[in-house]
């Protein structure tokens, strides 16, 4: 996703002047080091100052640039976290906040470093937009929205590397704020987004070997979030289940028991989060995933399928 | 204390006084610098969205007051306009919004802020630059002082070279209470900061330090009273911090305004 990330932005910036990308103390490789040995002027570091990089991206913006803000997840929200509300959020301009490994992607390094609760975070915060791509094709689609959108400021959460394509035979192209369909199915319907999806894949799966043709759906934009395209779901399927690498309070889980309740859904209705607790275990993403309660053999013991 | 710098010191009492509202001594200490810099950057009250303005960024926004009756001086709107200070349906709160007063160009309050967002600005000015250079100023306190991200500001700013970019630094001893800055000139210099300190009530001065040329962002040191101009306020800076006058406390304070007795 990085990787793809830094090409697509690389080939838009080329043609358009208006693109900078600020990053924190990141050390750039690959497309990023290619913008940076092209363009340096629309190349800056702030070095370990969270602070400034969020505050002087509002201030490009305002004078009609379109910078990209860039640095590990939890960097890019909680240090500064003040400058995304009051300079991004309450002056409403368009800057994208790109950040690296949300979730527990960076299972080694404690969970100073994991950006469990980002989506909810972002999602709390008035004008504040929020993606979350399934697959390096998505990460293109959302960089090149994100590159030329006027709506204000978005929170583009990224993995980091090796996500497979999983978008490949969805039955629609990718629109910010729709969900769309990776792959269809009757019986049972399964919401995800971010890295996550493969597991949600693996997951339908099981389904299927069962007999149960089931749907994977990218929930892609968490900010706004197509309530009436989940509503259909819910309406639609007999049995949803989310599957998300997020903190279960602001998480989609609790957004689409909220509409399930709304809409008087009466789907069977399985949520899958991240635990609302700090992990102190290293590893790699699957076994941080696997400790918060999220491997898909955990997944499918918890939903009555074949056990491990 | 110059005529327009006394005009705008006796509407931010009235206002203040009719509407209920108002940080005053932090107003009445920026009065000079806000003069000087309406008087020195390129701007046109009329036309507050020309695209080759200069910038210039309130930093401490509590001090909104004081920032929207210079704007009423230099011709964005009138001072009548301003005398809905904080009511529910005025353009003009007790921290500016951007959207609504003509010549913000950040809606500030928290403090610490507003530098960052002038840093990208000049920055922004530079990267778009069609050829004219333009300035981007930004009105800071000293106790706003105390927050880390001032600091990150002008690492930044420095490392970057903004020629463009220069900070007012309103030397009020805000934090000689808690956590005094000493040296501040000596501190921004240190930083890579062509600094000047100035008498930030000679308002000659302060237009003087802004127009000095520079190939590094500049930071201008302004020595200041609170409240300077009443000697009631400048005496009793806590006691005035937020408040606003009653009657006979207005004409007092006018009345100390206008004997000239600093």
């Amino acid at each position: 996703m990085r990787n793809k990330f830094a090409e697509t932005f690389y080939e838009l910036g080329k043609v358009d002047p208006r693109l900078c990308v600020v990053v924190a103390d990141i050390s750039p490789a690959g497309s990023i080091a290619k913008f940076r040995q092209e363009f340096p002027g629309r190349f800056i570091n702030t070095g370990v100052a969270e602070q400034i990089m969020i505050g002087m991206v509002a201030g490009m913006a305002q004078r009609g640039l379109r910078p990209f803000a860039y640095t590990i997840a939890t960097f890019t929200l909680y240090r500064p976290f003040e400058m995304v509300r009051d300079d991004l959020c309450y002056q409403n301009l368009p800057v994208t906040i790109v950040g690296i490994g949300g979730g527990v992607n960076y299972s080694t390094l404690g969970a100073t470093h994991h950006a469990q609760e980002d989506v909810s975070i972002a999602c709390s915060i008035p004008n504040m937009n929020v993606i979350a791509p399934c697959d390096p094709a998505e990460v293109e689609a959302a960089t090149r929205w994100c590159a030329q959108q006027e709506v204000g400021p978005v929170y583009l959460r990224l993995g980091k590397a090796g996500e497979p394509v999983l978008s490949a035979n969805a039955t629609t192209p990718w629109t910010f704020g729709k969900i769309r369909t990776l792959r269809e199915g009757r019986d049972v319907c399964i919401l995800t987004y971010g890295p996550i999806t493969k597991m949600a894949c693996e997951v339908a799966d099981r389904f299927a070997a069962g007999g149960r043709s089931t749907s994977v759906v990218s929930v892609h934009t968490l900010k706004p979030l197509d309530r009436d395209g989940i509503a259909e779901v819910l309406a639609r399927f007999p049995h949803v289940v989310v599957i998300e690498e997020c903190a279960p309070n602001g998480s989609l889980s609790m957004r689409v028991k909220e509409l399930a309740w709304e809409r008087r859904a009466t789907c069977r209705l399985d949520t899958f989060t991240l635990k609302d607790e700090f992990i102190h275990c290293y590893g790699s993403h699957e076994d941080l995933l696997a400790e918060h309660g999220l491997s898909t053999n955990k997944i499918c013991v918890a939903l009555g399928l074949t056990s491990s | 204390m110059d005529a327009i710098c006394e005009k705008i010191r006796s509407e931010i009492l009235n206002i203040s006084h009719k509407s209920g509202h108002g940080h005053i001594p932090t107003s009445f200490s920026i009065v000079e610098m806000l003069v000087a810099v309406y008087q020195t950057m390129n701007h046109d009250p009329k036309r507050p969205n020309m695209p080759d303005r200069d910038l210039f960024v309130l930093s401490k926004g509590h001090a909104s007051l004081g920032f929207y009756c210079s704007l009423a001086a230099h011709g964005y709107f009138n001072f009548e306009d301003v005398y809905a200070f904080g009511a529910f349906d005025s353009n003009f709160g007790c921290h500016p919004d951007r959207t609504k007063v003509p010549g913000a160009e950040a809606s500030t309050g928290s403090l610490g802020h507003g530098i960052g967002l002038a840093v990208g600005m000049a920055l922004g000015a530079r990267i778009g630059n069609s050829g004219k250079k333009r300035q981007v100023y930004t009105l800071i306190g000293d106790g706003e002082s105390n927050e880390g991200s001032v600091w990150e500001a002008i690492m930044v700013a420095t490392n970057l070279k903004l020629d463009n970019f220069t900070v007012l630094y309103d030397n009020n001893n805000s934090q000689g209470r808690c956590l005094p800055i000493p040296n501040p000139a000596e501190r921004f210099a240190a930083f890579g900061c062509q600094a000047i300190e100035v008498d930030g009530h000679d308002l000659a001065a302060v237009k003087r330090a802004l127009t000095v040329s520079t190939d590094r962002p500049r930071v201008v040191v302004c020595n200041t009273v609170k409240g300077y101009g009443c000697k009631t306020l400048s005496d009793n800076v806590y006691e005035w911090h937020r408040r606003a006058p009653k009657p006979d406390e207005l004409n007092m304070l006018l009345g100390e305004l206008h004997a000239g007795n600093v």
